[in-house]
Order: structure tokens, then C-alpha cells, then sequence
């Protein structure tokens, strides 16, 4: 990887948060983080109460990419057919059409995922894991890159459907939306209250600034970033040490392992370092590992979270020092 | 009850997950509870199939269910002190079971095998010893909410597991006791199941064996239901969970209440010796007083000294008895307040100094001491005749009551003052944890490193071993942060984390900015060398030597 290559992809990512940035006051690790998984080519899943912006982050996101964005609001009675396509009776021609459905997008958008019953979240595993979507037998491939960015909302329980083990393992990260601090919904307020219509956050004012190609080509650059040893190490001690560590009863898999590399290359293409430290991994540990764990039912009722579990586990887990 | 020594977690939930519960506590005393109640069951079984004709065996399963409920008190007796924690063998149980047949023979009615739920209330006679009237209260309201009707549904339950278990035992009696070589199992069943005596001893041995093995489940099951009724009604989670707290209470209080007595012993020993003993009107070395139970020390020897004056004034305004009825009754009254439970006064003796010169004493009475016994002293000369009297407080109560009042409000109110100053003391005087020897293997002890750092860092940079280098470097400045500056680290972290700690205490002002600049400075290059290769040229790393030795070393010097 060449130098001038590295600096120009750094200085993309550096405008393009300054992009969302527009939109998006504060929240800069979960902005970071989304990031993240864009240039590791990875799925995110979006969680917070009504109102923190997880749509508004998701939408400026799109802004900012000339690809194709759709979304989908994830009903009670969305069918499977209704996120992937479907085949048709063409009366004209005599023959049966595909039509395809919002899944074929660079950026998809998956509003309230919990909301559709197990059945039609599953529609989506093929297109996460395979990139592709089998419509009568026929497996067609989705444009990349593709990235399916799914938010839900935690405490409305009722008539949600709770996401099943294997679509989680989908998502590259799961990212929680926390309140803003008082200074960013200071900003924000000021923000949204001076702009015309008073209603909301909009993405108007962010720029188009990249295309399909230019993501990939910056996936290319973060694949390339340096992982030393002794960081590969350090990132397989930790997925490693969720299998046994007390509160956790299921630990992440060797995924997770694979994954938090990734994101902590990403990471470290934000900073603008083109090699991975330590202090990467560990950043990229919380988004990537909570949903991968499942906490111990004693733990859970002792309050316990697995957010909670992680960080004792990452401040007992040795960094390396060479 | 011994409610700590619970052994199960009874949680507030269905009557189903109650049941659900006897399973696992079953499982792990399965040893005594089978073997108990086996050895009497079988006992009847063969009895009865020695004394019956092989024609009339089918009454004997029939005395052999209709006697069941005497067999479920073998389980609960195991089970519920195995609960709590009390250890309990097979062996023991049958030796306490005669004990317990004679008033479950009175229930043996007609009816009683039919009870399905009857388990809910075996306890209730059984544990509780509740009889007549107070147990049929006690049915009512554990039997209340549903809790019957669950206990009945299980019984229900069991009943068809006991048939199923029987028709499956019943075959393969049928199948390796009765089957000829010649013949297949479904033949000889037709053929040799018709005999009534076969029929009768299949099914005598089947019911034996399903019910040996559905009985106790059953017994288990409706125990740890009542035992969640119990917990609803009488709030157990609740108690236990007060309980909890009050440990963890007593044992974050134990050192502080250590140290308040250590205070307090120290102002007994600094205040002048307690004259007042002396003024008290005690003779004897060894006489013992009477004073207030509240304020009783321990060694009492009661019974031994007069009644308190109050008491007596209370019995002196009685009078005398109109007859010897009012009498008896009185001396009734005075035995059982004279007892531990009623009596308001405790009798101990105490020494006493015998010299004592009144005046004197007096005299040598620091001012502090003479304040609190005027502030305390119940009999002391200020205290008003209205307040003796009890009519209501006089005036010195009246002013004491005003200036410790007072003083308390002084008190609050200099502490709301200066609470940031006391904040920043208490700060201040907050005690370190133990510094560390050793961070993620990297010796950060200041011994282990050379006086001159700079120096060892260009020697080993001059031999060509960068990155021993550059590791010195980095070692002697997490030394320095952790030593000097107190910055509190951990084995998990990074040099983003020990970064980020630096620009904590930077911003709390217990780290200069020049410090951790230099800090800043070392992490990045010692992180590029260490996870890229990448090595700073020459002249960088004199540049952050050079800023390192006036940021970090002078501290040392």
C-alpha cells in the first residue's frame, strides 16, 4: 500500500465524517464506529430509545455515498418477499419476471428490525452473509458494496420480536445510541431550532462526496492496514476469554475474533495510522463483542450487563507491551 | 425459621415454576429419599403378595394405593430439613416415620387417596402441627390463589405418569417374566394376560414400580409449592433480602464502629476520672446497683439488689390489697415484670472507689466534664422538680434541649459551609492504593531503572537494539506516571488507556502539561516501533529525550 494511497484514504474518511458531521451533532463514537464498519465491510445494527438519531445517522450516511440507499420499515406483517423480490406472471411476455426488492441497494437501511417476526429477519441472512438473494431458485448477486445498517429500539418490548443468535452474529458491530451530553443537546437544540423548518435534524445540508467504487476502494485500503502479531494476540486473547469468563454463559465465536481485527483496522484508518495498536482492539471490543456474548441468567438477575462483563474483562486482560 | 439456611432460591413466580423447583431438589437428594421410601414400599409390596392368594392380588395394589399417603411423608421429612440444611438419612427418616403414622391413620378415609392436591397440605399437619380449626385456616390460605388447583393439576400429572409408567412396566413384565421361547411378546400377552392371576401379579408389580418412582416427584413438587406459598404469604424474599442488607451493613459498619469506639474509649481516658462514682451513695465495694436496663453493663448478677426507687414508689401508690385475691393477683403481676422479658432495670455490680473527697473532686471537675454531667446526669442538682415530677420539662431541660440544638445546627451549618474544603481534604488524604511493581510484564519499578534514562536510552539506540530502546523509554515513563504523578493504572491498559489517564490527571492539575506532552510524545513513537516497525529517525527521538528528561526526569532529581 502506497503512502499517497493511504493519505488520500485517510483524508476521505476525514471529510466524510466532517459530513455527517452536518447532520449528526456529537455521538462521535458511534459516527466513528459506523464508520468502522463501512470500511470494514461490515453490517451494523443500531440500538437506542426513540429520538437519539439513529435514522437521522443512517440517512446522512447515505448522503454522503452516491450508491443506491433504501429502506425498509420492518412491520408485524412484512413478508419475506417484501424485503428480497419476488418472481411474477409477465401477462404480456408469458413469462415469469423478478422483480426485485429494496434489498438491492448499497445501503439498507432496516428501521425497527425486532418489529418483523423471525421469518422475515431471515430473509436478510443470505444477503448479510452471502451477498446475494436466491429468488425462484435463482441466486442473484447484490450490488456492492452492501451494507445493511439495522436500528432497534430497546424498551419497547411489546410485539417485537427479539433478534435470533445466528442474525446477530451477522452484524459486524451493534452499536448502543446513549443520550447526548449537555453541551451536544445544547448544540443540537440550537441547531434544529434556528434551521427553518423546527422540526428536525435534516440532511440537506450534507454533500455527496463518494461513490460506490471510492468504498470500496477505501475497503481495500483498511484490509491492507498492518496487524502485528502481538495485536492478533492480544485480539484472540480477549474473544477467547469470553468463553470462560464468570457471568458470560456463551462466549463469541472465532468471528469475533475475525471481526474485531477488522473493525480495529478500520479504526485505526479513522486515527490515520496505518498499522493497528492495542488501543484499537480495545475500542472495537464493546461494539463488536456485546451481542456476540450471552450473559449467565444468575448474572443477569444479579443487574449485570454484558457491556458491564466485557469492560471487567478487557481491564483484566493483559495489553501487550513488546 | 432459619431463613439464611434456605438451600433453594424461592422466587416470586407461577405455581408451575414452583413445582418445577421440587424437580432439581429432588434430584439431589434422590439417594435418601428413594431409599426411604423403597424399603417400606417394597416391604408392603411382598407382604402382601406372601399373605394374598395369587386370585385376590389385585386387592392388595388396591390397599397399596389407598396406603400411599402414608408413604409421602417419608420425602417430606427428608426434604424439608434437607432445605434447610440439615442433614437427614434414609435410615432417619424411617426411624422418626412411626412416629408420624398415628395421626396420618385418623385421615386414612376413603376419600383421602382421591385428593389429588392432597400434597399441598401434608405440611400443614405434618411440619406445622396445625390440628382442627387452625389447619383448616391454614388449608384456606395456602391453598388460596390457585396453589390447590396447581397442586391438584400435578397430581393429575403424576397420575398419568404413574399409568403410563405402569402400562410400559406392566408389558415388560409381561414380555421377559411371562414370554415362552416360541412365542413373541404380543402372543403371549394375548395368551397369558387373560389368567387373572397373572394379570393380577403384573399388575401388582407394575403399580409398585411406577408409583415407587412417581410418589416421591409428586411429593417433591407439592413441597417447594407450598413453600412458595409460604414465601408469598409470609414475605420471605423480603425478609431475606432485609436480612442481606443488614450483614452488609454490619460489616461495612464493623470498621467504622471500630474506630468510633477506639474515639470513644480515647475520650473516657482523656476526661478526668469519673468523680461522680464516688458522689453516688454506694458503700460497698462490691454493692450492687440497680440502673437502667439501657445502660446495663454486662457481668449482671441480678437478684441480688433492691428494687429501683421507682418501682417501689409505683408500689407504694397502690396501697394495700382489698383481699387476698387483689394479692395473689399483684404477686402474679410483680413475678412475671420481675422476669427477663418485662423488667426495665438490670442489677450488676460494679467497684467503686471508697476514698472519695466530694469538695475535691468537685473542684478538679474539668469544665467539659462538669458540662456534660450537667447535660446528662438525670439526678443531678439543676435538674428541675417539674420534670422530676413528670409533669413535663423544666426549665434547664428546656435549655438544654435550645443549645444542643443549637449547637448541632452550628455544626451542620460549618460543614454545608466549607463542604468543598473538606472535599478537597478529604481528597487529599483519600489513601493511595499500593503503587505497582509491574504493568502488562513491563518492570515499572524505579529501581530497575537506570539513574540516567536518556542516557540508557541512547546507549542501547547506539548498539542497535532499537527497540530495547525505545521498550527503557517507555517503561521509564509509565514508571514515572505511576510513581510520581500517582496516576492509577491497570494490567489491561493500553498506551491509549495510560494516554488518556494522563490527560485526566493533567486536567485535574496533578499532572504538568510539559509531562504529558513528553508522555504523548513517547507512546507515539514507542507504538510505531512496536506495532509497525516504523522507527523514528535520530534526531526525533533526541528531541523527545530532550523533552523527556525536563518533563519526567526532574521530578526524580
Amino acid at each position: 500500500m502506497s503512502t499517497e494511497r493511504f493519505t488520500q484514504a485517510v483524508e476521505v474518511v476525514r471529510r466524510l465524517r466532517e459530513e455527517i458531521g452536518r447532520a449528526v451533532v456529537g455521538q462521535t463514537d458511534t459516527v466513528n464506529t459506523v464508520l468502522a464498519s463501512l470500511l470494514a465491510g461490515g453490517h451494523v445494527l443500531l440500538e437506542g430509545v426513540p429520538g437519539l438519531g439513529k435514522t437521522l445517522l443512517v440517512r446522512a450516511l447515505a448522503k454522503t455515498f452516491a450508491g443506491q440507499f433504501s429502506r425498509i420499515q420492518f412491520t408485524p406483517d412484512l413478508m419475506p418477499a417484501d424485503v428480497t423480490g419476488h418472481a411474477f406472471l409477465d401477462m404480456k411476455e408469458h413469462r415469469f419476471t423478478i422483480r426485485r426488492g429494496p434489498v438491492f441497494a448499497n445501503l439498507l437501511l432496516a428501521d425497527e428490525i425486532n418489529r418483523a417476526p423471525a421469518k422475515t429477519q431471515a430473509a436478510l441472512l443470505e444477503a448479510m452473509q452471502e451477498r446475494q438473494v436466491t429468488i425462484e431458485g435463482e441466486a442473484i448477486p447484490l450490488p456492492s458494496p452492501f451494507m445493511v445498517l439495522a436500528t432497534q429500539n430497546p424498551i419497547d418490548q411489546e410485539g417485537t420480536y427479539p433478534l435470533p443468535e445466528a442474525q446477530l452474529d451477522r452484524f459486524l458491530v451493534k452499536v448502543l445510541i446513549d443520550y447526548p451530553t449537555a453541551g451536544e443537546e445544547l448544540a443540537l437544540v440550537k441547531q434544529v431550532t434556528g434551521a427553518a423548518s423546527s422540526d428536525g435534524l435534516d440532511v440537506n445540508a450534507v454533500n455527496t462526496l463518494i461513490k460506490p467504487d471510492t468504498v470500496l476502494a477505501l475497503q481495500q485500503v483498511t484490509a491492507a492496514i498492518r496487524v502485528d502479531e502481538q495485536v492478533l494476540d492480544y485480539a484472540v486473547r480477549i474473544v477467547r476469554a469470553t468463553r470462560d469468563w464468570p457471568g458470560l454463559s456463551i462466549g463469541a465465536s472465532p468471528r469475533g475474533a475475525i471481526s474485531l481485527v477488522r473493525v480495529a483496522r478500520a479504526l485505526a484508518l479513522i486515527d490515520g495510522n496505518d498499522y493497528v495498536t492495542p488501543d484499537e482492539v480495545k475500542r472495537a471490543a464493546l461494539p463488536v463483542l456485546r451481542h456476540r456474548v450471552a450473559l449467565a441468567p444468575e448474572a443477569e438477575l444479579d443487574g449485570l450487563t454484558a457491556d458491564r462483563a466485557l469492560a471487567g474483562l478487557l481491564e483484566q486482560i493483559a495489553a501487550p507491551r513488546a | 425459621m432459619q431463613l439464611e439456611a434456605l438451600q433453594i432460591d424461592i422466587r416470586p413466580g407461577s405455581h408451575a415454576a414452583a413445582i418445577d423447583l421440587g424437580q432439581p431438589l429432588l434430584r439431589r437428594y434422590w439417594r435418601s429419599v428413594y431409599l426411604a421410601w423403597w424399603l417400606p414400599w417394597l416391604a408392603l409390596a411382598l407382604l402382601l403378595w406372601a399373605i394374598l392368594p395369587r386370585d385376590d392380588l389385585a386387592w392388595g395394589t388396591l390397599a397399596m394405593w389407598w396406603l400411599r399417603p402414608l408413604f409421602d411423608r417419608l420425602p417430606l421429612y427428608i426434604l424439608s430439613r434437607e432445605v434447610f440444611g440439615e442433614h437427614v438419612t434414609a435410615w432417619q427418616a424411617l426411624r422418626a416415620w412411626p412416629r408420624q403414622l398415628g395421626g396420618w391413620l385418623r385421615f386414612l378415609t376413603i376419600w383421602r387417596p382421591f385428593m389429588v392436591g392432597r400434597g399441598l397440605y401434608a405440611p400443614i399437619w405434618m411440619l406445622e402441627g396445625a390440628r382442627g380449626k387452625f389447619a383448616l385456616q391454614r388449608r384456606r390460605a395456602l391453598g388460596a390463589r390457585g396453589a390447590y388447583g396447581a397442586a391438584s393439576w400435578f397430581g393429575v400429572a403424576c397420575l398419568h405418569f404413574t399409568l403410563v409408567f405402569e402400562l410400559a412396566a406392566y408389558g415388560l413384565v409381561a414380555m421377559f417374566a411371562i414370554t415362552p421361547d416360541d412365542m413373541s411378546a404380543l402372543e403371549a400377552l394375548g395368551k397369558y394376560l387373560v389368567q387373572p392371576e397373572v394379570v393380577a401379579l403384573a399388575g401388582h408389580i407394575s403399580y409398585v414400580l411406577a408409583d415407587g418412582l412417581i410418589g416421591p416427584v409428586y411429593s417433591a413438587g407439592c413441597f417447594t409449592l407450598y413453600l412458595r406459598r409460604r414465601a408469598e404469604l409470609e414475605g420471605w424474599d423480603i425478609e431475606l433480602a432485609l436480612r442481606r442488607m443488614a450483614q452488609r451493613r454490619a460489616r461495612l459498619l464493623k470498621p467504622l464502629g471500630s474506630a468510633v469506639a477506639a474515639l470513644l474509649c480515647a475520650a473516657v481516658f482523656m476526661l478526668p476520672q469519673p468523680r461522680a462514682h464516688a458522689a453516688e451513695p454506694v458503700l460497698s465495694a462490691s454493692r450492687p446497683a440497680v440502673v437502667p436496663a439501657a445502660h446495663a453493663a454486662s457481668g449482671a448478677a441480678d437478684g441480688q439488689c433492691e428494687l429501683p426507687s421507682y418501682v417501689t414508689a409505683q408500689q407504694k401508690e397502690r396501697g394495700t390489697a382489698h383481699d387476698a385475691e387483689q394479692d395473689a393477683v399483684r404477686r402474679d403481676l410483680e413475678t412475671v415484670r420481675a422476669s427477663e422479658d418485662f423488667r426495665t432495670w438490670k442489677c450488676e455490680l460494679r467497684w467503686v472507689e471508697k476514698k472519695r473527697d466530694i469538695k475535691a473532686g468537685k473542684d478538679s471537675e474539668s469544665w467539659l466534664y462538669r458540662f456534660l454531667r450537667w447535660l446528662f446526669d438525670r439526678d443531678g442538682p439543676s435538674r428541675s422538680r417539674d420534670s422530676n415530677s413528670g409533669i413535663g420539662l423544666g426549665s434547664a431541660d428546656m435549655l438544654k434541649l435550645v443549645l444542643v440544638a443549637g449547637l448541632v445546627g452550628l455544626l451542620a451549618w460549618l460543614l454545608w459551609r466549607n463542604r468543598e474544603r473538606l472535599s478537597v481534604l478529604l481528597a487529599s488524604v483519600k489513601v493511595r492504593p499500593p503503587l505497582p511493581d509491574e504493568i502488562c510484564g513491563l518492570d515499572i519499578r524505579p529501581e530497575s531503572l537506570p539513574d540516567d534514562v536518556p542516557a540508557g536510552v541512547r546507549r542501547l539506540w547506539g548498539e542497535g537494539r532499537q527497540r530495547d530502546a525505545l521498550a527503557l523509554l517507555y517503561r521509564a515513563t509509565v514508571s514515572r506516571l505511576a510513581h510520581d504523578h500517582a496516576l492509577e493504572l491497570h494490567a489491561g491498559d493500553t498506551e491509549g488507556d495510560v494516554l488518556r489517564a494522563g490527560r485526566r490527571a493533567a486536567e485535574a492539575q496533578r499532572l504538568p502539561a510539559q509531562a504529558l506532552d513528553a508522555c504523548r510524545d513517547v507512546t507515539e513513537i514507542w507504538s510505531a516501533a512496536a506495532y509497525a516497525d516504523q522507527w523514528p529517525v535520530a534526531e526525533r527521538l533526541e528531541q523527545v529525550l530532550q523533552r523527556w528528561r525536563s518533563a519526567l526526569a526532574e521530578v526524580r532529581a
